[in-house]
């Protein structure tokens, strides 16, 4: 599997955790010295931490491996969406088992999930082992917090570290954790001295840099979860694309309403942090020739909703590339120009047939604030989840002989009403300086 | 210039053939080491052969099956002198032969095709296209450059297109060779140095087309034409030097080719269209604003436009 990270080729190196810990390989690890504190509760509490593997039916081998934790004696065990997900996409392939610490393997239903946030919670029979109970995480920042899990199938560990508060610029709240996470403690739990959970094991950046998910929305969904039974007909597709449709229409009015930061590049003003969740990088391409200058602008909410190995969502990144001749003839210049605006950006989350349609486009020349453009809007659909598109808006100005911008938007998952108030609103602000 | 020109017709087909010669003698027969190959069962392999004389040529029957009759006489001809506009009746096959300067509209049309080529084949003007050709090549490299490039190195880069016309001309020089005896390699190289020369401005031509008019549809329609149109004349050109076929199946093949390349293009085009691919393909051509044909549209109107690409069919929803 491939890191999920933005494809650009001055993508910049420097990205926050974009990345699933199931998908990621750590740097060193960290060696913790274990206090006694933290052997007495890892004796208290693994008993209520499992190994979670789903297993594929035609072989009977595992293809997946993530950890998990019982919440209720009817045996509710929470671990992440992304660990179960195969599971929910093809449940005639792949089923859930769970292992607990003394080997023995019991067998468990997916019950509920929140694609949102990276939730899953799945049921055993009713069992007589030890559950946490569900904490806060509105806790002071600094305090010592504990994380289970299974890290590379090396089996239970448990990792000491700190709790450094909610991401600030994250559009889906974050836990910033100062403790070593490995792939393999996708879904563990993550508690105070007191075993109340606050959070659960979800990505790492690597480097003692890791995210867990706020306990408060794991106790929004477990509210609903419990009165629910396993009922195996249910259509998860409908579920998802009705969690996904929800977010990105919240998060699309949100980005509606609030005040642009504008940029400017060149002799343009252009959109740039659209809300905090978003970060611009600047750069000026390495190769630099003496007949022209190009300077870049990159800029992305770094936030993506994993859906399954093949497909993610809910991304949105937009560049600017400012080009001007300082000794081209205007043909010379516009013909790399040109050559700059062919290329596009190739989406990496979604790389099946299965999952989404090809990209359907039109162009047209439109006048923004007095200045001309070419304009591309391209879509393409969700098959799974019919109400969402990937769009791709790619434009350039072409009403000056020796200096030019392009702009390209890259928006995942996105409804059509939201996707074109949205470009409205986007390209309504970029106005061209006389 | 031709020499000869044949006007050749036979009692079971519809409609009449021409062609010219432009050498001192010809064979005609059924064999296919003949100048004038004619189909027709009831001409010998080797039937005739034809010498130019001062005012005229002398026919030679060549020891035939049905022999020859001129000027619809029933008598069988063994050796005589013919002149412009004599009819030559062999198996089934009437001849009729003229000189080029016979007052006859076919004829010229035959004599004038070969004007330009004529011209164009003479050592002044093979070089100077070859140069031509050389310096559009250097150009166009230097046009998609983002830097300045030495002159030398810029014609260097199109001394590999004219390394190609010189294969291209040497191919068709062997074709001459050996189907009428006669190499013309510079005639050949003439014709097909203009015939790169061409294909330059003709692209730059559509692509500022399609960008003007906004439609890939006009680019690609001017596309077929200007360059579907070139290769037609390469080949028409290339079998009119090499070979003696008649006008009938040199335009039959020099049109069938490019179609044929045409509908290659076309059905890979629909044979792949649907295959999937990641990439969103839009018209991304960009010219120099030099002339404002385009209305711009409002972005309201752009807006209210864009949402026929959410529109997604049945068919391509498909999840196999």
């Amino acid at each position: 599997m491939k890191q999920i990270r933005t494809n650009f080729k001055f993508a910049f190196k420097i990205s926050l955790a974009n990345f699933i810990i199931l998908v990621i390989f750590a740097n060193n690890s960290f060696s913790n010295d274990i206090t006694d504190e933290a052997k007495d509760l890892y004796i208290e509490h693994r008993n209520s931490v499992y190994q979670i593997q789903i297993v594929n039916n035609a072989t009977g081998k595992k293809s997946t491996i993530g950890s998990g934790f019982q919440i209720s004696k009817d045996g509710h065990i929470v671990t992440n969406f992304h660990v179960v997900s195969s599971a929910i996409h093809s449940p005639e392939d792949y089923r859930v088992e769970f292992i607990r610490s003394d080997d023995t393997i019991g067998s468990a239903q997916i019950l509920d999930i929140d694609v949102v946030h990276d939730i899953a919670i799945i049921k055993s029979d009713p069992n007589e082992s030890s559950f946490f109970h569900l904490g806060n995480s509105d806790i002071e920042k600094g305090t010592k917090i504990f994380s289970m899990g299974n890290p590379h199938d090396l089996g239970m560990t448990i990792v000491e570290g700190t709790y450094n508060g909610l991401m600030k610029e994250s559009l889906y709240k974050k836990i910033l954790f100062s403790g070593s996470l490995n792939p393999g403690m996708s879904g563990g739990p993550a508690f105070n001295r007191k075993g109340e959970i606050i959070g659960i094991n979800v990505s790492t950046a690597g480097n003692q840099i890791s995210f867990l998910v706020p306990v408060e929305f794991l106790s929004e969904l477990f509210k609903v979860a419990k009165t629910k039974s396993v009922t195996k007909s249910l259509s998860w597709d409908a579920v998802i694309e009705r969690q996904l449709s929800k977010n990105q229409n919240d998060y699309f009015n949100k980005i509606l309403s609030s005040n642009w930061n504008n940029l400017s590049i060149g002799n343009v003003e252009v959109p740039g942090e659209l809300t905090s969740a978003f970060k611009c990088w600047g750069n000026t391409p390495e190769v630099q020739y003496t007949l022209f200058k190009s300077a870049d602008i990159f800029c992305s909410n770094e936030d993506v909703l994993y859906l399954s190995s093949n497909l993610w969502t809910g991304e949105m990144l937009f560049r600017y590339k400012w080009m001007y001749s300082t000794g081209l003839s205007t043909f010379r210049f516009y013909n790399l120009y040109e050559n700059q605006f062919k290329e596009k950006y190739d989406y990496p989350n979604a790389k099946k047939k299965s999952d989404v349609t090809n990209f359907k486009c039109q162009t047209e020349f439109v006048n923004i604030n007095g200045m001309d453009w070419k304009i591309g809007l391209c879509s393409r659909n969700y098959k799974k989840y019919r109400s969402l598109y990937d769009i791709n808006l790619s434009m350039s100005s072409v009403g000056e002989k020796m200096e030019g911008l392009m702009v390209e938007l890259v928006a995942l998952g996105v409804n059509k009403t939201k996707a074109l108030d949205f470009i409205y609103k986007f390209i309504g602000n970029i106005k061209w300086q006389k | 210039m031709a020499k000869v020109v044949f006007e050749i017709s036979h009692s079971n087909w519809f409609g009449k053939d021409y062609k010219a010669f432009d050498t001192s003698f010809i064979s005609i027969g059924r064999g296919y080491q003949n100048d004038l190959i004619l189909f027709d069962t009831h001409v010998s392999n080797k039937h005739l052969l034809i010498t130019q004389d001062q005012d005229g040529w002398i026919v030679e029957d060549l020891q035939s099956d049905n022999g020859l009759h001129i000027n619809n006489s029933a008598a069988k001809v063994k050796k005589a002198k013919i002149k412009s506009g004599d009819k030559l009746t062999i198996g089934r096959t009437h001849l009729r032969i003229f000189s080029p300067e016979h007052p006859i509209p076919k004829t010229k049309l035959i004599v004038q095709t070969n004007k330009f080529l004529k011209r164009l084949s003479t050592p002044v003007n093979v070089c100077s296209t070859a140069i031509g050709m050389l310096l559009l090549y250097a150009f166009e490299t230097l046009y998609h450059s983002p830097k300045d490039i030495l002159i030398q190195k810029l014609l260097l880069s199109s001394v590999g297109f004219l390394f190609i016309a010189v294969i291209w001309a040497g191919i068709w020089a062997f074709v001459g060779s050996v189907a009428k005896h006669k190499a013309r390699f510079f005639f050949q190289l003439a014709i097909s140095c203009f015939f790169m020369f061409c294909i330059i401005p003709f692209t730059n031509f559509s692509s500022y087309l399609g960008y003007y008019a906004n439609s890939q549809t006009i680019e690609g329609i001017s596309y077929i034409i200007l360059l579907g149109g070139s290769i037609f004349w390469l080949l028409s050109s290339n079998l009119l030097i090499a070979t003696n076929i008649s006008r009938k199946s040199r335009l039959f093949v020099s049109i069938f080719i490019p179609i044929a390349l045409i509908a290659i293009i076309t059905l890979s085009y629909f044979a792949f269209k649907d295959d999937f691919n990641t990439y969103p393909y839009s018209n991304s051509t960009l010219k120099p604003p030099l002339v404002r044909s385009f209305p711009s549209k409002s972005i309201d109107s752009f807006i209210k436009n864009g949402s026929e690409i959410f529109i997604f069919n049945k068919n391509e929803l498909k999840q196999q």
